[in-house]
């Protein structure tokens, strides 16, 4: 059992270096910072694993065995290596020495801060810690119990990892796995890998993938966060999205809506970050997010790339970017996700989770009070989305003047009247049970403004002192 | 003018309190052997009724009414009231199975459910108080009729005292405020996409809060002077609900431990599903791997042929079909086994061809296959 589990977390970094190359690669302006990188890196490396998986099994015909899986995982470190030399003519390896000099710097900056910033600190990781070892008793202890789990998600990845290949025949029940048959594969097919790695299925292997995603969330979210923020106020923001209930609630059950919101964060916060004035590299990079969001949940294609392709083009009207940055941003981004579109359309898979072909607008009045109530009223999100509201009721003034604050508040209300329009406008709300869950994908977006609202209000008050 | 102020708020304190606090105490007892007995109940229209039982009959026993329930009775009394007049409904009783209670008010028409108004009470020789908070919306307006449904699964003998009604004093209230706060609402397949709770009077609590939260978000944009006490204060709000919400996975991880992790194999019962997880391994074990498919009979949850379908993959799950000699039954009272005939009989009607019932996992579940 304990040489399953060794076996499993093996697995899993075997899938960093590839992401790390590739977030390398992306970076051609030096923008990121290591930490940032580095938890990316597992992010991509999940998501472009199991698109070469899936192009493997589906195009060339290759059963998923161990051999073609670990080549799937470690292969592209060779090409990504060539691409990387031939742009810096240099290979990227490990460098243990730099690593130390990293490490150093890191502790001599930790040494710098005040001791009510170390405590605080302490506390923060002893919560996240503890908050962790919850997830992991949970899902070690208890086998698949939520519905999507069983008929969808982890019926996938069994169905996969028990056949050797991913089903093809559309007329059978366990068509690319069972379930809903338009539901993208990235989740099942790192949990096929995490199967494979182990040697054996247990419920407890195929449930841990929702801890790793919850810790790998609040890593990209704390390093994606400039040096120039108030280290309290990142640490704050650490807080809030660690804690928010049914976003946490989410790292012990086995559905794809956390994985997709690192991607949705990555897609738009990365965009945030380039107006910002972070470089270059953030913008590319939320192209490649975009890409792996469309391989995660079908709410990628389906609502964000329209709203990105639109903003894009309002960018490059408003010559923020310029042509051959636009064309730059959605060249690789296609270019990734082929596979799985092209197999998409031609197989002619629904664009939603259900039947898309009879969606009919109509207005569910009696869903406004239910909406009301679980956004705002219950403490799934605790106070986070009333406090947004408030500020962009209320602080709009001050927001509107900074572009990226503007674009950040504009695509966060987009994106949440589009989600819960779809509940109140359309005969696909069903039994409202998407309601939370769609709002919950947007948390880590939603912290991402409040800490930038708030770092731009005190700003702006110690200002107005300073005068 | 602060003597003033401060008369003020006491007079309009008495003034919404007075009529809680005249009231406080009051309990109007609506089942006791006492009432049942006596002539004014006798010629009375208004009378306890047992319903989906084979016996509608109560029985004196100790100092309490007996009641042979075969597994999922309900006792319903018409009697109009509403939560201004009474606050809590107080049952004493014992049971010789463990009982999921369950108060639904307007039984007759509406019949109103929420996790508030069910208990989960332990098999006892002792009585057993147990009650339910009437501030709810439910009893908001005045009820016709209120049911108790006590559901055993198995036959019990429930000896029940006295029930009651009461209506609480002021601090009780307050303490019902807590209480209501504190309740956390059992696992179910929708809490993946929803917590019901934490709830006040049936309300979720943020509700109730709404005014301090916009006062204190107000005062941390506009006045300077405030400013830090109300950003501590929006932040220890936040750490509150955190901390009610850490409670709320903390008890359903002990539940899960309790119920589902500590127990032997044969008792472990997993949340909505039972022992379900339980038949999917016993399952597994019990049928030969040559067979590839099986015809399912379940009962209980909709859910469970899917839920089989995975826990059990690659077994192939036909749900109530009659593909292949492999019939598997789960808790199915409908299907039974004639023994002369060797084969299996869907209420009256022959389900299958003759067989053998090849294991058991309880009365009603076990796996059979035709010759």
């Amino acid at each position: 059992m304990i040489f399953a589990w060794i076996k499993i977390i093996l697995a899993i970094l075997l899938l960093w270096p590839r992401g790390y190359l590739l977030v390398y690669v992306i970076d051609r302006s030096k923008n990121f910072s290591f930490g940032f990188k580095s938890f990316v890196a597992f992010i991509f490396g999940i998501a472009a694993f199991g698109l070469d998986v899936f192009g493997a099994n589906v195009f060339g015909g290759f059963k998923l065995s161990p051999w073609l899986l670990l080549f799937s995982a470690l292969g592209q470190v060779f090409g990504l290596e060539a691409v990387i030399f031939f742009l810096e003519r240099k290979f990227v390896y490990p460098k243990p020495k730099k690593l130390a000099l990293f490490l150093k710097r890191q502790i001599q900056n930790f040494s710098a801060w005040s001791i009510w910033e170390k405590l605080i600190l302490a506390v923060l990781i002893l919560l996240i810690t503890a908050r962790v070892i919850f997830s992991l008793w949970t899902v070690v202890n208890i086998p698949t119990y939520d519905f999507d789990a069983w008929n969808n998600w982890n019926l996938r990845a069994k169905v996969i990892y028990t056949e050797g290949t991913i089903p093809l025949d559309p007329k059978s029940p366990f068509y690319l796995g069972g379930g809903i048959g338009s539901y993208p594969l990235n989740d099942a097919l790192f949990k096929v890998w995490l199967l494979t790695a182990a040697g054996s299925f247990a419920e407890s292997y195929i449930n841990f993938p929702s801890v790793i995603y919850y810790i790998l969330l609040l890593g990209i979210f704390y390093f994606s966060l400039s040096s120039k923020t108030p280290r309290l106020l990142k640490l704050l923001g650490l807080y809030l999205l660690s804690g928010v209930p049914l976003f946490y609630f989410h790292s012990h059950v086995a559905y794809a809506d956390l994985l997709f919101s690192i991607f949705l964060f990555l897609t738009v916060g990365s965009l945030f970050y380039w107006l910002s004035g972070r470089g270059n590299s953030f913008f590319y990079i939320s192209g490649i997010a975009l890409a792996f969001s469309i391989w995660t949940k079908n709410e990628g294609l389906a609502i964000l790339f329209p709203l990105i392709f639109i903003t894009t083009i309002i960018f490059l009207v408003t010559k923020k970017c310029n042509l051959k940055q636009l064309l730059l941003y959605w060249f690789w981004p296609v270019v990734t996700i082929f596979p799985w579109l092209s197999f998409r359309i031609l197989n002619r898979l629904n664009v939603l989770s259900g039947d898309s072909s009879t969606f009919q607008l109509i207005f569910n009045y009696k869903f406004i009070s239910e909406i009301i109530s679980s956004v705002f009223l219950r403490s799934h999100f605790n106070l986070l989305w009333l406090l947004i509201l408030i500020i962009i009721i209320t602080q709009i003034k001050l927001i509107w003047p900074k572009k990226s604050l503007r674009y950040l508040t504009l695509t966060l209300a987009v994106l949440f009247l589009i989600d819960n329009s779809v509940i109140l406008f359309t005969d696909k709300a069903f039994d409202l049970s998407a309601l939370a869950r769609v709002n919950m994908q947007l948390v880590p977006l939603g912290v991402l403004f409040l800490i930038f609202f708030l770092r731009h209000f005190f700003a702006k008050i110690n200002s107005k002192q300073v005068q | 003018m602060r003597i003033k102020l401060l008369l003020s708020v006491i007079l309009l304190s008495l003034f919404f309190l007075l009529p809680g606090i005249c009231l406080a105490g009051q309990e109007k007892v609506i089942f006791s052997y006492d009432i049942l007995t006596s002539a004014e109940y006798q010629t009375s229209a208004s009378q306890w009724q047992i319903t989906k039982n084979t016996d509608s009959g109560l029985y004196k026993k100790d100092d309490g009414m007996l009641l042979k329930n075969d597994g999922n009775a309900y006792l319903i009394y018409p009697f109009t009231f509403s939560y201004h007049d009474y606050d809590q409904l107080k049952i004493t009783f014992y049971s010789d199975q463990p009982v999921n209670l369950l108060l639904i008010p307007d039984i007759t028409t509406i019949g109103n459910n929420s996790f508030e108004l069910r208990r989960k009470v332990s098999v006892s020789e002792n009585y057993q108080t147990v009650t339910f908070s009437l501030r709810h919306p439910f009893f908001k307006n005045k009820v016709a009729d209120i049911g108790l449904n006590f559901s055993t699964g198995l036959p019990s003998d429930l000896v029940i005292k006295e029930i009651a009604l009461v209506k609480l004093d002021f601090s009780e209230v307050i303490s019902q405020i807590f209480k209501d706060y504190f309740l956390v609402a059992p696992y179910s397949p929708f809490t993946v996409n929803l917590f019901p709770t934490p709830r006040i009077f049936g309300h979720s609590a943020l509700a109730y809060f709404l005014p301090l939260i916009f006062i204190l978000v107000w005062l941390f944009f506009k006045s300077k002077k405030f400013r830090k006490i109300a950003g501590f204060s929006l932040l220890l709000v936040w750490i509150l609900i955190d901390c009610r919400m850490g409670y709320e996975f903390l008890v359903q991880g002990r539940d899960d431990y309790k119920n589902f992790v500590a127990p032997a194999l044969a008792e472990k019962k997993l949340r909505t599903y039972d022992d379900f997880y339980q038949f999917a391994d016993w399952l597994k074990l019990n049928l030969n791997s040559e067979y590839s498919e099986i015809n399912f009979y379940g009962f209980g949850s909709a859910h469970s042929p899917r839920l089989l379908q995975y826990l059990n993959y690659p077994l192939l799950i036909h749900n109530e079909e009659k593909t292949g000699p492999v019939y598997v039954t789960y808790n199915s009272q409908d299907i039974s086994y004639n023994e002369t005939e060797k084969r299996l009989y869907l209420k009256d009607k022959p389900l299958t061809e003759a067989g053998e019932l090849i294991a058991s996992f309880n009365k009603d579940s076990f796996i059979f296959i035709e010759e």
